[in-house]
């Protein structure tokens, strides 16, 4: 029988833990950690630095797994208001990132879930939306270097990904977490988000080859 | 298998340094600097407006009112000044009666079966003022068990009495051992054994 046990918290679901790796995570506590139990304990500039760790890993996950800047700015606030509501039941048992990272999935997974039960027309629009407000670097006229186009392309590609996949590549880059924690996150087996990765990356990679050809055969 | 998978994985991985590059090019977007205020401004907002945060970093949150730390303190200050009033003010107030109360807790079971049938037939002629009072001579030589006296200024804690006169009235030895025998016989052996014992103090030669 498989021990487990998991860590709850309102409107976030269950966050399961196995007791070896929780004890593995206790003993050695990330400084993320400490500095969430400081802002717990009453420290603001505790939480302006671990803001200020995180922000940036954080913004860029959900901006390019959601596709729109609008979105990803209201499950951004949404994702700290939440940490921020939560930070008396938080108790170091994993790293932060993963508690952060999972919080996110959760939001990003609600919004999915309203994007499908959303009429075609207004997904419509808010794609037209997602187009105006992080335009493609290749849609811009005075961008017509190599560089730009390779950039362009490798960027389409990642779009082009299946969710799933995008999400785990895009943990995978912005918090460098190991598959294992990368599945916690996303609440699968680890072999699934391992797959997952490996076909992320070979798509990715597969663009970017062939975007050497096409370089090759212009010259 | 998961070993060699697991080291297959590995390579994968670092091959793909040049999809991390490529990702990395894709740039750095930062949220809106109004958002990061918002934020900001609520995470403060949100934490309780009296407490110095320095110094409580690490500590537990308390949820007793302020009132409770004092208020347990004197309390534990009134305890401890009344249990040491209860050790060693209240026995040197009442005299010699605690100890002499201590002795006869302590006085052996012969003794008290030598009691009960030793009278303090004098005891009106000579103690009238104790008349009524049950108090008997002392079992064992009166001296204080402590004292709360300072070194060299002992007193004694009870009046010295003066020697009663006992008559010791003998029971009819005949009696007393069928008074036994009928204790025995109800199955009260615990008071057989004391009676007989009495008896055998008072007619050692009994047989």
């Amino acid at each position: 029988m498989r021990l487990s046990a998991s860590l709850t918290f309102p409107q976030l679901g269950s966050y399961p833990v196995e007791p070896a790796r929780m004890l593995h995570s206790m003993e050695a506590l990330d400084e993320d950690a400490e500095l969430m139990l400081r802002y717990q304990a009453g420290e603001a500039a505790a939480f302006d630095a671990l803001y200020a760790r995180h922000k940036g890993p954080l913004y860029r996950y959900l901006l390019r797994h959601v596709r729109s800047a609008a979105t990803a700015t209201d499950l951004f606030q949404e994702v700290w208001m939440r940490v921020i509501a939560n930070r008396l039941r938080y108790a170091p048992r994993a790293k932060f990132a993963t508690f952060l990272f999972h919080i996110a999935h959760n939001c990003a997974v609600d919004h999915h879930r309203r994007l499908r039960a959303t009429p075609v027309d207004a997904l419509a629009e808010g794609h037209d939306a997602v187009s105006a407000a992080f335009a493609p670097e290749y849609e811009r006229p005075d961008r017509i270097a190599e560089y730009d186009q390779r950039r362009a392309r490798f960027e389409r590609a990642l779009y082009q990904l299946p969710v799933e996949q995008r999400e785990t590549f895009l943990l995978h880059e912005e918090t460098g977490l190991d598959v294992a924690q990368i599945a916690r996150i996303t609440q699968v087996g680890v072999e699934t988000a391992k797959s997952r990765l490996r076909y992320a990356i070979g798509k990715l990679r597969k663009s970017l080859d062939e975007s050497t050809e096409r370089v090759a055969q212009a010259v | 298998m998961s070993g060699q998978d697991d080291k297959a994985f590995a390579r994968e991985l670092r091959l793909a340094s040049r999809v991390s590059r490529a990702y990395r090019q894709l740039g750095a977007p930062q949220p809106p600097p109004e958002l990061d205020e918002n934020i900001a401004r609520h995470a403060r907002a949100v934490l309780p407006p009296a407490r110095n945060a320095m110094r409580d970093i690490g500590k537990p949150v308390s949820t007793r009112p302020s009132w409770f730390a004092p208020f347990t303190l004197a309390a534990s200050v009134l305890l401890s000044a009344a249990l040491l009033m209860a050790i060693a003010i209240r026995p040197a107030q009442r005299g010699g009666e605690a100890p002499v109360r201590l002795m006869r807790a302590v006085a052996t079971h012969e003794d008290r079966a030598q009691l009960h049938y030793a009278a303090p037939a004098a005891a009106s002629s000579t103690e009238g003022a104790r008349e009524s009072s049950p108090y008997v001579a002392p079992l064992i030589p009166s001296r204080r068990l402590y004292s709360t006296d300072p070194p060299g200024s002992h007193r004694p804690v009870a009046p010295a009495l003066p020697p009663v006169p006992v008559q010791v009235i003998r029971r009819d030895p005949r009696e007393w051992q069928a008074h036994i025998e009928q204790l025995e016989r109800d199955g009260r052996d615990a008071e057989a054994t004391a009676e007989r014992r009495a008896f055998h103090q008072v007619y050692p030669d009994w047989r």
